[in-house]
């Protein structure tokens, strides 16, 4: 394989001579010079036509140059360059163009201009001549430079290939310039009388009839670009190599003696996507031990040792992971590699974020200082060293532990909008993932639903497209979960499955895919009260070992929910305990806290202890207040409601419930909504009832008006029930009404919903 | 020579035994050599007649048998027959390249007695390909000298014991060149020794010894002979081996690998004609001769017209195509040989041979493009073969750039020591690149590979006189020159040294022999060229102005002056003067132009590029001259106006201002004006003219 110089890569040589002899327009120098520098420079994946970019064809240059017309009347810059590309009619040609023509279009170095004055030789200001740093004039250098490291036969190997290569367009030519017909190959043919199809030229050039081989079109560097390209794909999006690619890479690694040792690098990248353990750490080290003798002063082992924990992380290797980064942390420390030593301190915080009981060495050793500590020293590090996506991921955890930690809300949201400045003015798309994502959870957290929609929605239509695929399927699930509050089932199981097979072919993605699918059908099977299915998706969640724990904390709630529901309270009870016993000091959350609070308290409710739950439930409020966690908040006030209730301190309870009623709708959740709605029906009719036991007869108008409001409550409850399918509910509010209407008198009302209730009670005995 | 078909017949025979026993052998050089000849011929009638089954055909027709592929003598054949199986294993061993092996087939180890090494182990390797040319220095054997070796053999054909003996020279060629160090690295003196030759040479004495006393002198079949030679010739007992040589290529005339080894011993036309008489009359003396005649640079009408009687034998043979190809390009006929060549390689493509001559003519031609282009060629048979390497690092020397140039004869040495134009081509590489030690050194290397290549003892005066040490350049122009002695440029070097070293007469002369060279190869008529006759001929300006310098420094102003006047003349067309020398225009010749070129030892290089065969830039020399013009190119517009005559002019002018002819200085003065040369001084003596006239009057 050649080293760089390709049959194209003298085409583009031919055209810059072309644009430099000044004959193209101003009109068409954009165009001409943009192409140049798309087959130049490394590949940019916003570059929708990369493909055709990458080894552009003749077809792809006659395309791009056939539309312009040139400074010459009647001819096209197609045309020019033909005339160019046939003017080069032997070998000998070519050398001169390489060694002669090219250096004469730069500009000349202090050197030569010091030398011609001595010399007297007058400056000559005819021509366009390239500075010597343009990417054109560097590009040009590196050709020449490059052309005097041919040897011989590799010279003459590029010059076959570059006949191959413009023969296609040796009739055009030939048409336009009928006056200067040459053999389409090569003049020194010509000269002797001989055509193409002699013995001479089937021993110099080989058989032109056959199907032009592809060798010499690809050099090296061809090759380091692409597998440049795909590494900065896989790194930035996080997917695998797609399949047509593999083939491509496949067949540069199989046919060429000189692979770029970063292919080793895009094949460890791969494996580890894949999940394929020993390859990916076969491959990582093949890489290491490849790039060894470029890295004499150990420049890279602490970046060998980052990469090196984190795949080891990731495949579960714990403490091994943890002595790599330490390592790597030692050894950044001690060469002064800020940049390294960031990183490891980022990953290790995160690290140390999710898998807390793995750090506790680390932690005991007090190399990193507590959680605060270790991110201001990111922050001030990133800022220090200009690491713009680092000091964004860091603002965001920043904020994400605030948030956590139920902080001041003022501070978690300059932390995001400082993160969103630095992701704008850097033009940082990667990190813009996480920081919306987080984001939207805040706003779901303060009760602001239609925000934290509208923050995926923005992320759905405008950064999808360059984002990691980590965060859209993550903030995909997010869209969807919303959707799913809402009962819009059917939409959010569309838009999950809408999530293209390309972006998931990593197997970690996958399975969080799986794992995001699954938890939206448990939680609608748990609504329909479908005792099989949950139990069949559960066993399959359960069996997908999710690393992240507020995934398997709202795993953990999902199930308990369904226990509640089976009305095992006991066992209820003790998932609560042990969901709360499995919660850390480091990955704490205020969130999960309250939900625990009021699931406890529900269950003490529901298990006929509701006064056991009352500091319970006043508990979660207080700290949901406190730490403004709104929704939370309207949730651990319902559940106070419901032990007020069995205080019968309805109107305590209604009070309370009504207050946060335009709240609870907009809070969008329609479980909540269902529930307080049903709070206030029980409130409703226990104020009746107390007015009829208290009053007896005369409290009729005041009685009727409550019960009337409660029947008002029971359907708005229905209908939330209905819209999030919650059959219980459903059947429970049927039953409400049907005994409210026996209650008042109305048997024939209470008859139809008492034949509804067991139409509900059927339909979910038939789902069963 | 009168060719019947049963001629041709026994032609076609003998050639066809001469294959089939070269390579039975393993001498496939020369195997090959004799196949090309066998196909050049032409095909006789009753051969072709049954394209289809030409098998069958000598099957059926008893006269296609070859009488001569049957053994003649029964010993050897009843030997040879009882061998056979052993052959055939020391043959694939051979053909494997297990030398040591192959040899042991024959030869158990403990046959030859342990001889006591006569040279020293330590010395330094040289490199040299298993073709049987390369002359090494330092075996101090001598041959048949001192007391008679007992035959060491046991008892074996000659083509079994030569090929023993044959597989154990190349293993001692093979370890010589694994000992081998870079080409003219720190270690490389040029001083290997293959160690097998000692005892080589006594067992083929012993043998051969033998044989004489048993009275079987003259049924040797030549082979051991031929390789005894060899031996001896790598001992550097040249006497000897040319005789053991003489009497192989009797019992064996179609052996081509004796016929080259001879040509190689012979280092003049003296040595050729010494030869002649003991050679045998037939065929292959004839194209011996034709060959020894072109590598001595004897483009002679014989040598042409012996050519072309052979290649009315054989049409189509490569072999004499480039023979005459190389004869042209001896007399300088460029083009001619050019087209020769391009031919040979569309008929044939792959053939490498003498490739790297058609690449010094190109190079002389400036024939970038096309040199390019066969370059290419040679490339594409193989890259790794000396002729290859010469091609393209001829290339890269045209395009000036020498280091590349010079990796590839470094190439070109590495795969064959021998191959002599590569090192001369180094050397031209090496005073490019002002790295004159080395090129000495190289120049020294192609020397003593062939005692015949005037280009580098050329070459090595150059280097001398770059180095200002005029007497070693003088030694080494004066043997150039006796090898072209109608070169002219050759003795302009021999005269400009003697110049240099004060020798003023001896300059003179050598200067005149120059002229003469450079006239006798214009008009192709012998005939001196003194300054009277010279009004008929063509001269070189340059020349005639240096010696007419050269007389100036005698005091001698006459001659001087005559020598200007005649410098004059050989500028027509512009000049109004030498109306009578207009029509000599035709006689202009590349080798006039050449010669002028370098008469001085100014020259700008790119014109004698032009010319001279293989003469380079000679930047170098410039500073070396007392003499200077400036850098016009002369060569290109001799018969304009040009410096050399301008100054010749100006110099007659201010000459015929001191004999008071004031007319001449006031016109020849006016002519400068005209030319616009010299124009300062020419207005000055015009000022001196007038005002003496006005003193005068």
């Amino acid at each position: 394989m050649a080293r760089y110089l390709t049959p194209w890569r003298i085409s583009l040589l031919c055209l810059i001579t072309v644009y430099t002899d000044g004959v193209v327009p101003n009109s068409s120098a954009i165009h001409v010079l943009s192409f140049l520098t798309a087959g130049l420079f490394p590949l940019d994946p916003a570059d929708k036509q990369w493909e055709k970019h990458y080894l552009p064809g003749i077809e792809e240059l006659e395309e791009t140059l056939s539309h312009h017309e040139s400074s010459i009347p009647g001819r096209t810059l197609w045309d020019l360059f033909l005339k160019k590309i046939w003017s080069l009619d032997s070998l000998d040609a070519l050398e001169e163009l390489m060694n002669d023509v090219l250096p004469s279009l730069l500009s000349k170095t202090r050197e030569q201009l010091i030398h011609d004055r001595d010399n007297g030789i007058d400056p000559e200001e005819e021509g366009m001549r390239l500075s010597r740093s343009s990417p054109l004039g560097v590009f040009i250098r590196r050709a020449c430079l490059e052309y005097t490291r041919l040897q011989f036969h590799d010279s003459v190997r590029l010059w076959t290939g570059f006949v191959k290569y413009r023969l296609p367009t040796y009739h055009m030519w030939a048409r336009r310039n009928p006056s200067d017909e040459q053999s389409p190959v090569d003049v020194n043919l010509a000269m002797n009388g001989l055509d193409t199809n002699s013995y001479l030229s089937q021993v110099v050039y080989g058989n032109f009839e056959e199907e032009a081989q592809e060798e010499g079109t690809v050099s090296v560097k061809d090759a380091e670009r692409l597998v440049e390209f795909q590494v900065g794909e896989l790194q930035r999006l996080g997917g695998r190599v797609p399949d047509e690619m593999r083939a491509q890479l496949k067949h540069i690694m199989t046919s060429e003696s000189s692979v770029p040792v970063l292919m080793y690098y895009l094949e460890y990248l791969d494996a580890w996507r894949a999940g394929d353990y020993t390859s990916a750490f076969d491959n990582l080290h093949r890489y290491f031990d490849y790039t060894m003798h470029s890295n004499v002063d150990r420049s890279a082992y602490q970046f060998a040792l980052l990469n090196l924990a984190i795949i080891q992380a990731d495949f579960e290797c714990f403490s091994e992971a943890i002595s790599a980064v330490q390592e790597a942390v030692a050894i950044a420390r001690e060469s002064h590699d800020m940049n390294c030593l960031n990183f490891c301190m980022s990953w290790l915080y995160h690290f140390g974020k999710a898998f807390p009981e793995q750090m506790r060495e680390v932690q005991n050793s007090g190399m990193l200082g507590n959680e605060k500590e270790g991110l201001a020293f990111l922050k001030a590090k990133s800022k220090e060293t200009d690491m713009w996506s680092l000091l964004s991921t860091t603002l965001v955890s920043e904020a994400k532990l605030e948030m956590q930690q139920g902080e001041s809300l003022a501070s978690i949201i300059e932390c995001f909008v400082r993160a969103s400045h630095v992701n704008m003015t850097k033009s940082l798309s990667t990190s813009t993932g996480t920081h919306m994502q987080l984001q939207s959870i805040m706003y779901a957290r303060i009760g602001a639903t239609h925000l934290s929609w509208l923050d995926t929605e923005v992320f759905r239509e405008c950064y999808a497209e360059g984002s990691p695929y980590d965060d859209f399927v993550r903030i995909t699930f997010r869209n969807c979960q919303i959707l799913a509050q809402k009962g819009n089932y059917k939409e959010s199981f569309s838009r999950m499955n809408k999530v293209e097979p390309e972006r998931l072919r990593a197997f970690r993605y996958n399975n969080s895919w799986t794992y995001y699918s699954g938890l939206l059908q448990l939680r609608r099977q748990i609504c329909r009260d479908d005792k099989v299915a949950v139990e069949h998706i559960l066993s399959q969640l359960r069996a997908v070992q999710l690393l992240e724990f507020d995934m398997r904390l709202l795993l953990a709630f999902h199930t308990i929910e369904f226990t509640i529901r089976q009305g095992d309270y006991g066992r209820a009870l003790r998932m609560v305990e042990q969901a709360a016993h499995s919660m850390q000091p480091e990955n704490f959350d205020v969130h999960s806290q309250i939900k625990l609070l009021c699931l406890k308290a529900r269950i003490l409710e529901k298990s006929g202890h509701p006064q056991r739950g009352f500091s319970l439930a006043m508990r979660a409020a207080s700290i949901a207040h406190r730490s403004k966690i709104l929704f939370d908040l309207w949730e651990s006030i319902c559940t106070l409601a419901a032990v007020l209730l069995s205080l019968r301190e309805f109107e305590a309870a209604v009070e309370l419930v009504e207050s946060i009623m335009p709240q609870i709708l907009e809070s969008e959740d329609f479980a909540l909504i269902a529930r307080a709605y049903s709070l206030l029906v029980d409130a409703n009719m226990g104020i009746a009832g107390e007015l009829w036991s208290t009053l007896g007869r005369e409290s009729l108008p005041a009685r009727k008006e409550y019960v009337s409001r409660a029947l008002g409550y029971i359907d708005s409850a229905y209908d939330s029930y209905e819209e999030i399918e919650d059959l219980l509910g459903q059947t429970e509010m049927m039953a409400k009404k049907a005994t409210v209407m026996h209650l008042t008198g109305d048997p024939v009302l209470a008859n139809d919903y008492a034949a509804k209730y067991l139409d509900l009670r059927r339909r979910r005995g038939a789902e069963v | 020579m009168d060719v019947t078909s049963d001629n041709l017949q026994e032609l076609k025979h003998r050639l066809e035994d001469a294959t089939v026993k070269c390579s039975e052998r393993c001498l496939y050089q020369s195997a090959k050599w004799a196949a090309e000849m066998l196909d050049s011929l032409p095909p006789s009638d009753h051969e072709d007649t049954d394209p289809e089954s030409p098998m069958e055909m000598s099957d059926i027709a008893p006269t296609s048998i070859n009488p001569y592929l049957q053994i003649q003598d029964p010993v050897e054949a009843a030997l040879e027959a009882q061998e056979a199986h052993k052959y055939l294993l020391a043959k694939s061993y051979f053909d494997t390249r297990e030398y040591d092996r192959c040899a042991a087939v024959f030869l158990p180890p403990t046959t030859p007695p342990v001889p006591l090494s006569l040279t020293s182990p330590n010395s330094k390797p040289k490199h040299s390909r298993s073709s049987l040319k390369g002359k090494d220095k330092a075996s101090p054997f001598q041959g048949s000298k001192g007391h008679v070796q007992r035959n060491p053999y046991p008892r074996l054909s000659q083509k079994s014991l030569f090929l023993a003996l044959y597989s154990k020279y190349l293993a001692g060629e093979k370890r010589k060149n694994e000992e081998t160090e870079m080409v003219l690295g720190p270690a490389d003196g040029g001083m290997a020794v293959n160690r097998e030759l000692p005892d080589l040479a006594r067992g083929l004495e012993g043998w051969l010894s033998e044989r004489s006393s048993k009275g079987l002198e003259d049924r040797g079949h030549g082979w051991l002979e031929y390789l005894y030679a060899v031996v001896l010739l790598k001992g550097r007992n040249e006497e000897l081996a040319k005789k053991w040589l003489l009497k192989s290529v009797h019992q064996n005339p179609f052996h081509w690998g004796a016929w080259q080894e001879l040509n190689d011993l012979l280092a003049s036309t003296e040595d050729l004609k010494q030869i002649v008489d003991h050679l045998p009359q037939n065929i292959m003396t004839l194209i011996f001769h034709v060959y020894c005649s072109q590598e001595l640079y004897q483009a002679t009408e014989d040598t042409y017209q012996a050519l072309s009687e052979l290649e009315s034998i054989f049409p189509t043979s490569a072999f004499l195509k480039t023979q005459r190809a190389l004869l042209y390009y001896h007399s300088k006929e460029f083009e001619e040989a050019s087209t020769i060549f391009t031919e040979i390689l569309a008929t044939s493509p792959h053939r490498l041979d003498s490739l790297d001559h058609y690449s010094n003519i190109l190079y002389v031609m400036n024939e970038r493009p096309r040199l390019a282009f066969v370059a290419q060629i040679a490339t594409a048979t193989d890259k790794f073969r000396p002729e290859t390497c010469c091609v393209v690092g001829n290339y890269y020397s045209l395009k000036s750039e020498h280091e590349k140039a010079v990796m590839y004869f470094r190439r070109a040495l590495t795969l064959d020591r021998n191959f002599l134009s590569a090192w001369t081509l180094m050397g031209h590489e090496y005073i490019e690149m002002k790295n004159t030690h080395t090129a000495i050194e190289s120049y020294r290397r192609a020397v003593d590979v062939n005692r015949k290549d005037y280009r580098a003892w050329y070459g090595l005066g150059q280097a001398y006189e770059v180095l200002d040490m005029s007497f070693y350049a003088l030694f080494y122009y004066q043997r150039a020159a006796a090898l072209r002695p109608y070169d002219p440029k050759m003795w302009q070097a021999v005269g400009s040294c003697y110049a240099k070293m004060g020798r003023v007469e001896q300059s003179i002369q050598a200067l005149k022999r120059a002229l003469v060279a450079g006239s006798y190869t214009a008009d192709d008529v012998a005939q001196s060229a003194s300054p009277g006759a010279g009004a008929r001929k063509v001269l070189d300006p340059e020349t005639l102005h240096q010696i007419a310098t050269l007389y100036e420094r005698l005091g001698d102003d006459e001659e001087a002056a005559a020598y200007m006047e005649l410098t004059l003349q050989q500028e027509t067309g512009g000049a109004p003067v030498q109306e009578e020398n207009s029509d000599e225009d035709e006689f202009s010749s590349a080798s006039e132009n050449a010669a002028h070129s370098d008469a001085e030892g100014e020259h700008s290089g790119d014109e004698d590029t032009d010319n001279m065969p293989r003469s380079r830039r000679q930047k170098p020399r410039t500073s070396s001259f007392a003499m200077q013009n400036d850098d016009s190119t002369a060569g290109e517009t001799w018969h304009q106006p040009t410096a050399t005559t301008s100054k010749a002019r100006l110099w007659l002018a201010q000459y015929a201002l001191r004999n008071e002819d004031l007319d001449r200085a006031d016109q020849l003065a006016s002519e400068l004006c005209q030319d616009g040369m010299e124009v300062e001084e020419a207005k000055a003596i015009m000022r001196d003219v007038r005002a003496r006239r006005e003193d005068a009057g």
